[in-house]
This record gives structure tokens, sequence and C-alpha cells, in this order.
């Protein structure tokens, strides 16, 4: 095999097959860096090469892909994402997420850009890396162990505080469908249930310390175009706010919208919302600020509960996401609670989005009494009962109960189990919970919801310039000709675009190894040409914006038709009813409904994806050079597999007939 | 006392410096750290990798940041220079306020000498004068500190260093002074200077984080790992 030319990566993969226990170091493919550059798209085009669409997210024949990007580890803002990708156990489909932290970089330290997991050990492992020495070792004095002490445990072991771990808690070890991975220091690659890929291969940890360090093409010149984008953010006085409350800052700014979602998002405002605001948190928890590794934002905070019934809890993290989630979603407005719950959540590993919705759903089925009394197993599941809340992230961590292992798996397989007209009140896309944003609230976040390859999702899109409206940045980014209708949350008009230019850029920073956080999306102060500029520095590979481009366009196209082996099709590109059929009753979005019927079509038509189907045209492929995808996608259409593995995903696309409530 | 218990040797280590013009001159300026600001982003170890080894190691760095396993407590660690310097009086090779590589015989007492450990040990064939190892240390980048550059909190600043207090030779209390409004050559002899101040609260500080690494395994003052 040639040696890799380019420098910035490691130039080195694992492949770890954990049922036979053998290690491979291996030269990283000149043809995954130049077509797919890293992280994400080199996950991709592992998964769509080698992980087959019919077998068992859980079983032996899932792998899980552990992967930094060129750019992780090194000088440019924020560079510390890595990512795991797997054929995802929640939705059965194309499943990653990414955390910050400092695992990511130090493993490219230790000399390797990524980690293939294969197979299923016979008993707990852990794999031990330090530069050329890597291990797997025995693991079962870990196991049972939640993420903390696990940590610990691993440090003390090793003789090392500074020993950098991605473990999973016990969610992860019972196979909870949304179970995350928790990277040092206290960071979470949470969406698609990645930590039960983890899990059902019996592999509790990675631990890593890397000493060797990463080379770049061009020193100079890449410390020059990183200095010059760390100071356009610190000048930048929207990043002073994100200091300032992290993504917490969002609830005092998405309740007039009418864009915080609540009681399963039966409203789009909570009336408690200053309880469980980012002002609250500041000013009433706040140990202290904190960053990812290379991160000139820190939007991570470390809080802690002084007095009352959580007193001691300490926590790092909570996000936007989780106060919504575990907040607003369940009705519940007491802060310290929610700080415990963040704990438990982080601590036995869950997905907080997923953990909230579940239990938003289950109190909804007992409202509309689908659930009885008898079935909810001594628990009062009345909306903002947060011990009831804390109780069932016990009992779905442990699957303990037929309650607590029913949620487990989601609610989207649980209103598939439980049928009586559950499915109603399943808010899913594609068998992913919808996360804190409501499309009758932001059009473009609806689109987005939607065309995630993961499932619903914010992230792969992440449409910012029309969530509080951002006319400055659009200007930046497209000149005038799109004003006003790209910055107005209820316009659907250039939508589409935004969506897909989101996701093809996303695809790219995540495949790179900075985060959509911190300087590359909401304010971009890093965009395309600046991107391919740190690219090129970094690794001497020669990119530029329009390769660029393409690669994330690329990327993306792999992702759909990975789930087109699955047979997802438009049919499943659906939001459930009560986004596009009930106005909504909250805030500047008041009387609005998510206008997917005007956007889809327009997304499919700049995609260059057939309209009636939703699946990647051929010319659309062979111009991304990856036409060999289209006979194979072809394949599984024409003979029926695509269909009959859409048949056994385990979850039904959303409820999307007749309105069945009034609000 | 604490003071007490270095006073003597640290005004040795004033006298020769006070005697030597030029490193006079080099401790003008120091790294004021505040520890409360530092937000853990590591810029500091990435950039000054960097630049004293060109390319991104931080292990290679010399500033580091010591933190807690919740991060309630960080402390970026490098060298103010504090006035007391047991460093250069454990030197065997005379004159080091820099580390000269070339005349560094890696006997790394230097590295045990120093309370907040802000040098470190590198194995690694052809450094120092025995072409096996070589201690590193803060030389502040010849007047332009790479990790001052890019901490955007703040915790980190390259300042002018004041003489802050002095040391009452009777009591062994301190009283706050300006350097202008030192007398005489006695008092400078006394003189406590912020790169100092900056010292004992590291050392503080670390004192505090090291319970919690012991508790995770920890050996106070890590050496480098050799390659």
């Amino acid at each position: 095999m040639t040696r890799f030319p380019y420098v910035g990566y490691a130039g080195k993969y694992l492949r770890v097959n954990l049922t036979t226990g053998k290690i491979e170091a291996l030269s990283l493919p000149i043809e995954w860096a130049e077509n797919f550059l890293g992280g994400n798209g080199i996950g991709t085009k592992i998964l769509w090469d080698e992980v087959p669409p019919q077998i068992d997210p859980l079983g032996p024949e899932n792998k899980l892909i552990v992967a930094t990007g060129p750019l992780c580890g090194g000088l440019m803002p924020n560079v510390s994402r890595v990512e795991f990708i797997a054929k995802s156990p929640l939705t059965g489909i194309y499943g990653d997420a990414n955390a910050g932290g400092h695992f990511g970089p130090e493993l490219k330290y230790a000399g390797y850009d990524l980690i293939i997991f294969e197979g299923r050990a016979s008993s707990p492992v852990y794999l031990f890396i330090c530069d050329d020495r890597v291990e797997l070792r025995d693991a079962a004095h870990l196991w049972g162990k939640g993420c903390e002490d696990a940590e610990k445990t691993l440090q003390k072991e090793n003789r090392d505080p500074e020993l950098k771990t991605a473990l999973i808690g016990q969610a992860g070890e019972n196979l909870v469908r949304f179970a995350a991975i928790t990277v040092s220091w206290r960071r979470h690659a949470a969406r698609s249930g990645v930590g039960a890929v983890m899990g059902s291969k019996n592999l509790k940890a990675i631990a890593v310390r890397g000493t060797r360090g990463i080379r770049i093409a061009d020193p100079e010149g890449h410390r020059a175009i990183a200095l010059r984008l760390h100071d356009q953010i610190r000048k930048n006085d929207f990043f002073a706010g994100v200091h300032r409350f992290g993504t917490a800052g969002l609830v005092s700014l998405m309740q007039p919208m009418g864009r915080f979602p609540t009681k399963n998002f039966q409203h789009g405002s909570f009336d408690g919302f200053e309880k469980i605001s980012g002002e609250a948190l500041r000013e009433d928890h706040l140990v202290r600020d904190v960053a990812c590794c290379a991160c000139p934002v820190g939007c991570d905070k470390v809080y802690s509960v002084t007095a009352g019934e959580f007193a001691g809890a300490t926590t790092s993290s909570l996000e936007y996401e989780t106060l919504n989630a575990l907040g607003a979603g369940v009705m519940n407005r007491n802060l310290p609670a929610l700080i415990h719950a963040n704990i438990l959540c982080d601590d036995w590993g869950l997905d907080t989005i997923s953990a909230g919705r579940t239990i938003s759903f289950a109190m909804e089925l007992v409202e509309k009494g689908i659930l009885s009394a008898r079935e909810c197993e001594g628990l009062d599941l009345s909306w903002g009962h947060y011990r009831t809340m804390n109780e069932l992230l016990r009992r779905i961590t442990f699957r303990e109960g037929r309650l607590g292992n029913l949620l487990a798996e989601g609610a989207a397989r649980a209103a598939e189990i439980l049928g009586r007209g559950a499915a109603r009140y399943a808010m899913h896309v594609k068998g992913q919970e919808i996360p804190s944003q409501d499309g009758r609230a932001q059009q473009s976040m609806g689109l987005a919801h939607v065309t995630s390859t993961r499932g619903a999702d914010h992230l792969k899109a992440f449409p910012v310039l029309d969530e509080t409206g951002y006319p400055s940045e659009a200007v930046r980014r497209y000149g005038d000709q799109y004003l006003p209708e790209l910055v107005d949350p209820l316009a659907t008009r250039y939508k589409a675009m935004l969506v897909k230019d989101g996701e093809d850029y996303g695809a790219v920073v995540d495949s790179s190894g900075n985060c959509k956080s911190g300087g590359t999306f909401v304010m971009a102060e890093v965009y395309w040409d600046d991107q391919a500029d740190a690219i090129r520095t970094m690794t001497g590979m020669p990119i530029d914006a329009a390769r660029l481009k393409t690669i994330g366009e690329r990327i993306y196209n792999l992702q759909r038709c990975y789930n087109v082996l699955h047979g997802i099709t438009c049919a499943d590109d659906v939001l459930p009813w009560r986004f596009t059929q009930i106005p909504s009753p909250s805030g500047n979005a008041k009387g609005s409904v998510c206008h997917l019927d005007l956007m889809l079509p327009e997304y499919y038509a700049l995609r260059g994806w057939d309209g009636t189907s939703g699946v990647p045209r051929d010319e659309t492929l062979a111009r991304l050079g990856i036409g060999d995808a289209s006979a194979r996608i072809r394949d599984a259409i024409v003979s029926g597999d695509a269909a009959r593995i859409r048949g056994n995903l385990g979850w039904a696309a959303p409820y999307t007939d007749r309105a069945v409530d009034e609000l | 006392m604490e003071c007490d218990g270095h006073s003597e040797r640290s005004e040795e280590s004033r006298k020769s410096l006070a005697s030597d013009q030029s490193l006079k001159k080099e401790a003008n300026l120091i790294l004021h750290i505040h520890p409360t600001q530092c937000t853990d982003c590591r810029l500091c170890e990435i950039f000054c990798s960097l630049k004293q080894e060109g390319y991104v190691n931080p292990n290679l760095a010399r500033i580091r940041i010591a933190r807690d396993e919740a991060r309630k407590l960080l402390a970026p660690i490098a060298c103010p220079p504090c006035d007391e310097k047991k460093c250069i009086a454990a030197c065997p090779e005379p004159g080091a306020l820099v580390i000269a590589e070339s005349l560094c015989t890696s006997c790394s007492k230097c590295i045990a000498a120093c309370d907040i450990g802000a040098i470190r040990f590198l194995r690694q064939a052809g450094r120092g004068k025995n072409g096996k190892a070589v201690a590193l240390k803060c030389n502040q980048c010849d007047g332009d500190p790479a990790c001052v550059r890019v901490c955007e909190p703040k915790a980190l600043q390259y300042v002018s260093d004041h003489v802050i207090a002095t040391l009452s030779a009777a009591t062994g209390k301190r009283s706050p002074k300006r350097e202008s409004e030192i007398a005489s050559s006695h008092e400078l002899l006394l003189a406590i200077s912020r790169g100092q101040q900056v010292f004992e609260q590291l050392r503080a500080l670390l004192a505090e984080i090291e319970k919690d690494w012991t508790q995770r395994g920890g050996q106070p003052r890590r050496r480098i790992r050799s390659r």
C-alpha cells in the first residue's frame, strides 16, 4: 500500500476485530481522504462498503467507526470533534453522533485518524491506546459502572489522570436504543443510539493517550489563517453571548418565537421558561466557564446545585436541547431537578433529547388515556412530575419493569409495540425523536428534521439564518438577493436552498473535525473558502472551495443512498401531523403550520433527487463520482430487498392522517 | 511559615540576579496567569508546542493546564518566573534562566526543584548536552509569547513585573509597596514581585488539584514519556 502522502492527518487507522481480538494498524487509504475528507465522510464510506443493510444494528456484523478529521487537534478554532458512525439501533438506518471535548485530538496525537470496531467480544473489554501500544483489555470490573466512575477507574489503574476516554454507561450496556457515548471531559456523542452499538459489542471503553502530535504541511501559512479566524471570532459580539450562556441562552430567544417545544410539541412556548433559562442557570448555578479543545468560544459550563433536594449536584454541558427535552417538553420547571436529570443521563449514558421526548410521549399517552394507571407501574405520569421523570430515566437505563423496557426502545418503536393509536403521539422522523425546534415556528427547521440522514435532527442542516433572523450574515453568504424571505422564520422561500447548503457544508465540517456551534454556522466566520484554505495548509492536499462543496454533496448523497438501501423514500420524509395540520398556538408562530409540501419538491430538485421517490438520480451520483452507487440502490429497490428491510426497521412513519385532537 | 522557609535561598538567588543586568532585563516581563479565567481550551499548549517544536504536540508545550476531574479547578502552569528560582539554584550549569538545550545535562534537578512543575522533561535522542534528554521550560518566546496571543479568556497576560510588596525582615509579614517607593538596597532584596505572587497562587491551587490527581492515580509533576 502506498504511504499516505498528506500531513495534518495522522495517516494511520486501526481495525479492531473484537471477535478474534486481532488489531491492525493500517495506512489510511488516500482515496478515503481525497474523496471523503475524514470523520463523518470516511465513516459513511466505510459503512456503505462494509456494513450491509440487512444486518441487525445490535449484531456483530455492525461496525462502529470512531473518526477524527484532518483539522482535529490542530490550530483552527474549536477543532475537537470526534465522530461515531454506525448503523443506528434507534432508526435502523444510517447513524452518527459527534462530540467535542478532548478525546478526538488525543486520538490523533496518538497517531490514528480513526478506529473501526468489528465483531463482538465474548466478554467486556476496553481498548487501550498509548501511541504504538494498542491493547484489548478485560473490562469486567468496569461493566455496570457509570461513566464517571468508569473513567476514574481507568485513569487510576493506568496511573494517568490525563488519560482520555470514550465510554458507555449502563444504558449502553443494557442496549437502550438511544444510549450515548461519553468522551473526556464529560461531552457526549448522544444521537442515533451509538452507545448501544458499543454495548452490543461488549466494548465498554476506549482509553487514549497520545504523545506523538501532529505535523502541519505549511505551519506558517496555516498559523496565519488560524490566527486570523480566531481573531474574527473574538471580535464578533455574537460569540460573547454564546460564551456567556452557552446554548442555554437560546431558551429565552426561542420562547417568544413559539419555537420552544412544550408538552410533547402541543405548544411552542412554556410559561415556566424563565425558571429553566440560560440566565437562571448562570445566575444560580454557574461554577465556571470551560471549553472544548482549541475553542476560543467556550460554550461549556460547570454548574452546581448548592441547596435543596439536589444539593451537591455538579454537572457540565447542560445544553438548550436538554433544558427543553427534560424541562418544557415534560412541563418540568424545577431547574435543580433538571440539573440532576442531566447528571443521571450523563452518567448512565442516555441521549437527553430522545430520553426527554420518550418520557413526554409516555406522559401524553397517559393524558390521552392510552396508557392505563396500572401500566404506569406505580408512577404518576402527570405533566411536570420531575420525580417521575428521574425515576423513569432510571427504569429506562436498566430496562426495569415493562414500562422502562418499553420506553428504552424509543418513542417510535414503543408506539409500534403498543399500538392503540399511540403512534399519533410519537414525535419522530425516521425513528428518531424530534429535537427542540418546531417547523411551524421556523420553516427551515421543519424541512431539516425531515431531510436529515440520521432521522429527526437539527444539526445536519443547522439552518440558523432564519432562526431569529441574521440579515447581515445572510448577506455575507448570499448577497442581498434572497432577502427578506431567507431570514424570515415563517417564510418558505429559499429554505430548501438554505437546508441543502447547510447539509453539504455540515457534512464537510463534520468530516474536518470542527464544531458547528463555534464559528462555522450561525456566524460563519469559518466558511467554505476559509475551511478549504485551512485544510489545504494543514494537509498539503490540493483543495479549494469548489472541491470541498463536491465532497460535502458526495457525503450527503452517499448517506441518502445508504438509507435508500433500507427502503427509505419520500414516504418517510414526513413530519408528524401536529406540525403540518395543527396551527401553532404560540408566540410569533401563532397560526402557522410547517409547509413541507412547498419546500420538499424544491429540495429534491436542488439535490438532483427523483421528485416522486426521493431517490438520488443516476446523473447526480455520477456527477459526484459515486456513480457505482446507482446500480446498487436500483438492485435493492427492484429486487424488493429495500422494501423488505424497511418493513423490519421496527418503526412506522409518523402519523400524518387527520388531526385527532383540538388544541 | 512559608515565606520564612524560602527567604534565605531566594535572597541568594535575587542577589545573583541583581548582579547580572542582562538577566534582570529579561525578567522585566512576566506571564501573569489568572487561573479563574482559564477555560481549559488548551490553545496555549497547542500554539506553544508549534512555536517551540515546529509541530503540534501539547505534551511538549512549555505550558500545561492542570485540572481536577470536574474541571472546577484549572491552573495553567508555566514559569512566570518566580523570585525564588529554585531551579537556578539546583542547576549545575551556571547562568540558566532560560534553559540552553546544548548545556542541559538532563540531570532533572530543576524539574524536581520547581514547586509548580513548570519544567518538563523530554527524553529524545540528539537533544541536550549528552544527546539523550533535555529539560523544557518557558522562554517567553523571546518576548512574544505564543500562548498569550491565543488566550481568548485572558487567563494569560504578558505584563511588566512590578514589585508588589516587601517582606519585613523582622516580622516576616508583607507590606504592599510600589517599586518607586523602595528606598534602600536592603528593601530591594526583600522585594516580592508579581511573578512571585503568581507563582505562589499556582502553588496553592496545584496542591488542591493534586489531591484529586492522586485519587486518579496521578503522580505530581509528571514527566514526559519518551519517544
